[in-house]
């Protein structure tokens, strides 16, 4: 029996080796995948472009862009109207436009008075990016506005208190010049302690009253992925799709292709069994995709920095699973179909729907129920998770029993129904 | 022994073989003959194990090693012939030793020594189908099993490829070959003429030639006018088969009628036409067959 | 109706075609004989206007196959070896499709009807050509070729694979056409259709070895005077001697 699977194992490999355009395939997938991944789709934004256009052209707004412009990941420049401002934004040239209007306040009591930020949101990642950046900046000019208002009504509650006692007044200074000075100076004292006290207590109250502006911005911690990278949220998930695209589409063509050329039938008439054929034909493309999972693997830990924090080996033994569910996938494309072409596309259309309702790119979450239970049908949605899980949380894969089932079913499952269909096809 | 029994087979409502019968017997070389369609395919890959009958059944395979050889080029094209046969060696339970040995034996034999180290899918047709029959014989089978084995091979190859399975079939391998070639049978023991799923005849060639009861005429040279005297022909004998080959008119006639006479006085006397009796062969003995077979419904 | 001067075609350093010389006469049955890759595949395209030759000069139908294909192309009925009909239409559309392809008008239904009469195709008319056997097919084929009345037809193989009764038949046919004027000219590796033409030229490598009425060949190839050879199938080995050994 070893004889025949290894014999059929050889033959696999000799045929890759001759076969340029597949092998390229299988390695250059991977690692095209990681470079469109790793550097191209990053929805990390750095720069935003502002354009600013002052109606108002008065201190506050001067001051507010002058802290604009301070910031580092801001790109500044005005227009002085809207229309040309708006034009920069239809080119693409600009992010974001920040307009103060000609009743611009400080601090706005109707619409009118506000400031107007447009984003150009068919750039969804740069708009997002941009939102998200201007409100911190919004809300760092306005605690600064808001100490500053608060400074000065501190000032002007000093003054109003000293003034209030008339301690400055002529009939004060009479009335002063009539006492003794001890006298006057004690009362004096006596009267600024007093006068301080209340002053203080007032502060206090005001101060209870007035928000803490340090405290209004939220305190954010990012856990996990602290950078918030788009690689290190992608990597873990591409490790799945490399994986379930290799392993499906080579098994998908790998069957069908001897179904094509008749060199099927010769292994039939021969004494080799569907179980030594079917074992002889999974091994070449189980190394492969094992191959090509530690690359990735590799490339995203060594090269683009993506934490790996558990385990290794329960890791891999999980990945396994999910690895023998694809190949059962492909196995029973490959049977269904009658020639490469149709099993090119029935791989399509199982693949795609994996690649946008995974949870690959788009949240699960963010799915409607009658997509979402879809998503449930599939092998990749369950190793997503598990699968970010080891890379960034190091959280054991064997801690989500139910990832593990579903993928333990999906294995089972697709490989026994294609073998079923394997021998029936081969009669 | 190889016995095929009652078997049928229908695809699609439509009925490919129908109540085959017949054992392989002491006759080494058996042929296969009829025309595209006639289900010699099916019969084979039946008689392969590759499909299953709808009805019927084939007996006495159990401990029989085959060798089949299908209709299209079975191996792998991106592999050289040595690695093909190695791997259909090792495939039917050979040794690396036994195997090898055997590799060389096989290359001698057919002449692929010096192509050893080519892809297979570079080879010439000819060269293809002998690499075919190399790799199915590795193992020393008691049945080859052949779709067609000349199709598409030029008459030097065609030849030498029957030559090889003379030498096959001595060597005590059973040989059955689908063919559409008429004339193939004189290299084998015995034929089965297929029409139409149905076993028309089963008997060797040589008998079946020497049971014709038909003669044939031949008027050679009769140029562009075979048409015109065909038809005239056509309308004087009621009976037998008049047909254009070339230049040639032949006319095929049951045996002890005198028609020579008749025939003489239709031809005109200036044009040099003349009459002569030629031997008639395979091919107007089976194309008798499948006419009769037909019902005359196509002429 | 054809004639070919020293037509020579080169495909990188790869000769298919090496100075053919042809001739075919009006009404004449002319058989284009060679194994696969003999070259004569290349040579029919270039007749066809398909192809543009390297070298040499050539008249279809009177029309230079360098400057005047398009002309070439509208008088000529072609039937190639896979019959190129569509599986998805009926008989009857597919004669209609090729009908309006050639632009056939006047008289259409009038044709048609006659083609499906001397074909025998009624009883299949409205059957889709994808479920008929064989040797519909090639009859379907060949009544679409001819339907325009051409003058000149190109036929690859018609009758390679069909039951000999059907290919004596079909030959029946084309000898009633070319005695009718028609000239054919018929490329095959089959020597049994090579043995029902008038004339062959037989390639070998791109070249022409051996040209001239079936019969008289068989005479000036055989071995002694008083017995001609039997079938082409000799002359072909003589010629091309070992077959293809060496795998070129």
């Amino acid at each position: 029996m070893w004889r025949r699977i290894q014999a059929i194992v050889g033959k696999e490999f000799i045929q890759l080796r001759r076969d340029r355009r597949t092998l390229a395939m299988m390695v250059m997938l991977p690692v095209l995948w990681l470079v469109a991944f790793g550097y191209a789709v990053n929805f990390d934004v750095e720069t935003i472009r502002v354009v600013v256009v002052d109606e108002a052209k008065h201190s506050d707004s001067a001051s507010f862009i002058n802290q604009i412009k301070e910031e580092e990941d801001f790109k500044v420049t005005e227009k002085a109207r809207m229309s040309e401002a708006k034009r920069t934004l239809e080119q693409g040239k600009r992010d974001v436009i920040i307009h103060f209007p000609k009743d611009y306040k400080q601090f706005p009591q109707n619409k009118r008075e506000r400031i107007q930020i447009q984003v150009d949101g068919s750039r969804l990642f740069q708009a997002q990016s941009a939102l998200r950046k201007l409100n911190g900046v919004l809300a760092d000019v306005q605690q600064d506005s808001m100490q500053k208002m608060q400074r000065e009504l501190q000032t002007t509650l000093m003054k109003s208190v000293s003034f209030g006692m008339g301690m400055d007044s002529p009939q004060w200074r009479e009335m002063m010049k009539s006492l003794l000075p001890e006298k006057v100076a004690q009362l004096q004292k006596g009267l600024e302690k007093a006068n301080k006290e209340q002053m203080e207590s007032t502060m206090k109250r005001m101060e209870k009253a007035l928000p803490k502006m340090d405290q209004i911005q939220p305190d954010v911690d990012v856990l996990y992925n602290p950078d918030l990278k788009s690689v290190s949220f992608m990597i873990p998930g591409l490790v799945g799709l490399v994986l379930i695209f290799i392993t499906t589409l080579m098994t998908a063509m790998g069957v069908v292709r001897e179904k094509e050329r008749g060199t099927l039938e010769q292994l039939i008439v021969s004494p080799v069994s569907s179980f030594e054929l079917l074992v002889g034909k999974l091994i070449p493309y189980c190394i492969i995709a094992v191959f090509d999972f530690l690359l990735v693997f590799a490339v995203g830990v060594w090269f683009f920095d993506v934490p790996f924090r558990g385990d290794l080996l329960p890791f891999l033994s999980v990945s396994c699973l999910f690895l023998l569910a694809s190949l059962g996938i492909g196995l029973l494309i490959s049977t269904v179909s009658q020639n490469q072409q149709q099993a090119m596309q029935l791989a399509i259309l199982t693949l795609v729907p994996q690649f946008i309702l995974s949870g690959f790119v788009f949240p699960l979450e963010a799915m409607p129920w009658g997509i979402r239970w879809l998503s449930y049908l599939m092998p990749l949605t369950y190793f997503i998770p598990i699968s970010r899980g080891s890379f960034l949380k190091g959280v054991s894969p064997l801690t989500d029993e139910w990832g593990i089932l579903a993928l333990a079913i999906a294995a089972v499952l697709f490989l026994v129904l294609a073998t079923i269909r394997f021998r029936r096809s081969l009669g | 022994m190889l016995n095929v029994k009652g078997v049928s087979y229908a695809y699609r409502g439509k009925k490919a073989l129908d109540q085959v019968s017949f054992t392989l017997g002491e006759k080494k070389i058996t042929a296969l003959i009829g025309p595209d369609g006639a289900g010699k395919t099916t019969l084979l890959k039946v008689m392969a194990g590759l499909l299953r009958p709808s009805s019927g059944e084939v007996n006495g395979k159990d401990g029989m090693s085959l060798g089949y050889v299908s209709q299209f080029f079975g191996l792998y094209g991106e592999m050289s012939v040595q690695e093909n046969l190695h791997f259909y060696g090792r495939l039917n339970g050979l040794t690396f030793r036994e195997s090898t040995q055997r590799i060389e034996e096989l290359l001698h034999w057919t002449g692929l020594e010096s192509v050893i180290h080519r892809e297979a899918g570079a080879l010439s047709g000819g060269m293809k189908q002998k690499l075919s029959i190399a790799a199915a014989v590795l193992h020393r089978p008691d049945l080859l099993l052949l779709d067609e084995p000349t199709n598409g091979v030029d008459p030097v190859s065609r030849r030498e490829m029957w030559r090889l399975l003379q030498s096959v079939a001595e060597g005590g391998t059973q040989i059955f070959a689908a063919t559409q070639y008429l004339d193939e049978a004189a290299y084998c023991g015995r034929v089965i003429l297929l029409h139409q799923g149905r076993i028309l005849v089963e008997e060797s060639p040589q008998q079946l030639l020497r049971d014709f009861p038909f003669r044939l005429l031949v008027i050679r040279e009769a140029g562009h006018e075979r048409v015109k005297w065909m038809d005239r022909i056509r309308k004087e004998l009621t009976t037998g088969e008049v047909f254009s080959k070339g230049r040639d008119l032949y006319i095929l006639h049951r045996e002890g009628m005198s028609i020579q006479g008749r025939i003489k006085a239709i031809l005109p006397s200036d044009k040099g036409l003349s009459l002569e009796e030629v031997e008639p062969g395979y091919e107007e003995v089976f194309t008798q067959r499948f006419q009769d077979a037909d019902g005359g419904e196509s002429r | 109706m054809i004639q070919l001067q020293s037509i020579t075609k080169k495909f990188g350093d790869y000769t298919a075609v090496d100075q053919v010389n042809l001739s075919v006469e009006q009404g004449e049955i002319c058989g284009l004989i060679g194994a696969n890759g003999a070259g004569k595949t290349t040579l029919i395209r270039m007749m066809c206007g398909l192809l543009l030759p390297d070298g040499g000069e050539g008249r279809v139908l009177g029309f230079d196959i360098r400057h005047q294909q398009k002309a070439i192309r509208q008088q000529i009925g072609y039937m190639s070896q896979k019959f190129s009909l569509y599986p998805d239409l009926t008989v009857e559309e597919n004669l209609r499709f090729y009908a309006a392809l050639y632009g056939i008008h006047q008289g259409l239904e009038k044709r048609i009807a006659s083609q499906i009469e001397a074909f025998r195709l009624e009883e299949v008319r409205q059957e889709r050509v994808g479920r008929l056997p064989g040797g519909w097919l090639q009859r379907v084929a060949f009544a679409s070729a001819q339907l325009h009345s051409p003058p000149l037809l190109f036929l690859d193989e018609p009758t390679s694979g069909v039951d000999p009764v059907t290919r004596r038949a079909f030959w029946e046919q084309l000898y009633r056409l070319a005695d009718e004027g028609t000239t054919i000219l018929v490329t095959t590796h089959v020597m049994d259709e090579a043995e029902r033409c008038d004339h062959i030229t037989m390639m070998n490598q791109g070249e022409v070895v051996a040209e001239g009425a079936v019969n008289q060949l068989k005479k000036e190839f055989a071995r002694d005077e008083h017995t001609p050879l039997a079938t082409l199938d000799e002359l072909f080995i003589q010629l091309t001697g070992k077959g293809d050994h060496d795998g070129g």
